[in-house]
């Protein structure tokens, strides 16, 4: 239903034609929206720390002609040995194989964060154990694509990319391959993610409207840079 | 008004990798591009140029980029709505105070973000350019069709030419020689060994943000041979001495002695070289992976720490620094080394371009510099305000 409000401040006049509306579903939705929001800035701030600050194997088995090449099982074993070299703890269990037919077991994993654009040539990768071919699904995360070698690979829309940054100009995707406690984030005390809701007689001249915010402060920094290697690939 | 945003600042044009164009001979020239912050972004701003308003006119002949028939700028105006990099200008056509006016449409004002969430500030890598060639050396020389967005300190990515150990590897630009030619890379961090052919067709794009955390791994371009040796990056490293860095060197490289070795920051030779506490004296000579070894690793530098001894022992030196600017929201003293998110939002006052009518250069809001014919430099002196407006739009 429209409306005519008019309020008077000590130097202006406001004026404003508003629509009744029931909030709720809105601000319910948009809460939603938000904690998405949130949660997605956080790994952003993650991801492009890493990107700046972990050094870098390029993948060089595959035969696409770029440098780096496509990932291959060679590239997944060198990166690998590079971390049990220095030490690095994997983060997840083996799982132990069953009697199951399709299914393959898996050996204890570091984990390789990165883009979903990568899942085709995950895919073709020779020794890929899709997470279906699991012998359990059992401590499977839902962003868990597969594995290869003892990389188990998460994937995210917004895993890292480095535009135009191949040989031939395409896109170079950074895989972080993680041993345990590689790096670390600190959200500080009292300052870690809040919603914040305000009705409307706090957050409008005219009390119509409510408002809904986040913040959060935190760092993030890498705690060894041994036990983390950005394993960069281009597509196959 | 409730609502309107207003900052305000000053700054002195940039002279970090410029030099007399006309050496030997007093003369005026463009400075650098200059990146002011502002938090809250703007609508709007203005700089004035404090230097330029009490000296008469350059009577068209300023130098900019290399040719001197320029105007020095005394007023630039932009608000949101005008085309990315343009500007209203006021400068002085002839050696007197009387004032002209000019629409420039680049080297003016832009919107600087270079988290790249901002789809109206400069795009975070630019359009490719074709080239026609470059050299094989260990500053190769790059040819291409005409582009003015190259400047000395710029950052560019190649591709596609047969120089496949250069492409894709950041490089910053060392000399620009014309608006169709300049040199990768500088005289302190040129490549150990050139690429092993020359480059022939291929693109470049300028790269025009920075990875948003400090401190950033670099690849290497170069390792001296010495007691304390010298260490080259591609682009500007920004560390401080007393860090601590890792060297990844790949077999192809040479001093794989080097491998795995942290070394500590001893001093900061400029943005592009720093010397290191390793002896690699005895170490295999250090070379940049050639055309037919690729495709393969490349050596790289992470910083990893900082020895806090050494940070104390030059403490007076502890500032993270790019062309002469710290860089943004970095520590200092002996927590340097501190990872940071150095992004911020900003405007970027660029350093000139063509009038619209007449067409004569017009050097920009980032200011000019006066040489003397000792090639010694006075900056301008300038002012800037900015604002976020309460209502309206484009």
């Amino acid at each position: 239903m429209g409306t005519n409000k008019t309020h008077r401040q000590p130097n202006k006049l406001v004026t404003k034609v508003t629509d009744r509306q029931n909030q709720d579903p809105a601000l319910n939705w948009g809460t939603q929206q938000l904690g998405i929001s949130l949660r997605k800035t956080e790994d952003i701030l993650t991801r492009d720390m890493l990107a700046a600050s972990a050094s870098f194997i390029n993948c060089v088995g595959g035969v696409n002609g770029d440098v780096p090449t496509e990932i291959t099982r060679s590239d997944c074993s060198n990166v690998t040995r590079v971390l049990y070299n220095n030490d690095a703890k994997s983060i997840m269990d083996n799982i132990e194989g069953e009697n199951r037919f399709g299914t393959a077991p898996i050996r204890r994993s570091f984990f390789g964060m990165c883009s979903t654009n990568l899942t085709p040539s995950l895919q073709a990768t020779t020794g890929f154990t899709q997470v279906s071919g699991y012998p359990s699904q059992t401590n499977v995360l839902s962003s868990e694509y597969g594995s290869i070698d003892a990389i188990r690979f998460l994937i995210s829309s917004q895993g890292s990319v480095s535009p135009n940054a191949s040989s031939t100009g395409a896109n170079v995707y950074n895989i972080f391959v993680t041993g345990m406690e590689a790096y670390g984030v600190i959200q500080q005390n009292g300052y870690s993610s809040q919603l914040i809701y305000r009705p409307a007689i706090f957050s409008d001249q005219l009390a119509q409207n409510v408002s809904i915010a986040y913040k959060f402060a935190q760092a993030q920094r890498i705690l060894n840079d041994q036990w983390i290697v950005n394993m960069r690939a281009t597509l196959a | 008004m409730i609502g309107t945003i207003l900052g305000q600042g000053t700054f002195l044009a940039n002279s970090v990798g410029l030099v007399n164009p006309n050496l030997g001979v007093a003369s005026s020239s463009e400075a650098a591009p200059t990146i002011i912050a502002v938090p809250s972004g703007a609508d709007w701003v203005s700089v004035r140029n404090f230097t330029q308003y009490g000296t008469a006119g350059a009577a068209a002949g300023a130098y900019f980029q290399g040719t001197a028939n320029a105007n020095i700028g005394t007023e630039f105006f932009w608000q949101r709505g005008m085309a990315q990099g343009s500007a209203l200008a006021t400068y002085k056509a002839a050696a007197t105070g009387v004032i002209s006016v000019n629409t420039i449409a680049t080297g003016g004002i832009t919107i600087y973000d270079p988290s790249g969430n901002n789809l109206l500030a400069q795009p975070r890598i630019g359009n490719p350019v074709a080239v026609s060639a470059s050299t094989d050396a260990t500053r190769p020389v790059v040819t291409h069709t005409a582009d003015t967005s190259v400047v000395v300190g710029s950052v560019v990515r190649m591709s596609s030419t047969a120089q496949n150990d250069v492409n894709g590897i950041d490089m910053v630009v060392g000399t620009v020689t014309s608006s169709t030619q300049f040199t990768l890379l500088t005289t302190t961090n040129a490549l150990a060994t050139a690429p092993g052919a020359i480059g022939g067709a291929g693109f470049y794009r300028v790269i025009n943000f920075a990875s948003m955390f400090y401190p950033r791994m670099r690849k290497v371009s170069n390792i001296t041979r010495a007691s304390v040796p010298t260490v080259g990056t591609t682009v500007a490293h920004g560390m401080t001495p007393g860090q601590v860095v890792r060297f990844k060197i790949p077999t192809q490289s040479g001093m794989v002695q080097l491998d795995g070795i942290v070394a500590t920051v001893v001093t900061v030779v400029d943005d592009f070289s720093f010397t290191i506490s390793v002896d690699t004296a005895a170490m295999t000579a250090f070379s940049w992976p050639t055309i037919a070894q690729q495709p393969s690793d490349f050596p790289t530098m992470t910083p990893v720490g900082e020895d806090t001894a050494a940070a104390l022992a030059s403490n007076t030196a502890q500032v993270p620094t790019i062309a002469g600017l710290q860089i943004n929201a970095t520590s200092v003293g002996i927590l340097a080394d501190a990872a940071v998110n150095t992004g911020f939002q900003g405007l970027i006052l660029g350093n000139g371009g063509a009038g619209l009518i007449p067409t004569s250069p017009i050097i920009g809001p980032s200011g000019s510099l006066t040489w003397t014919s000792a090639n010694v430099v006075t900056p301008d002196r300038l002012y800037w305000v900015a604002g976020k407006s309460e209502f309206g739009g484009f």
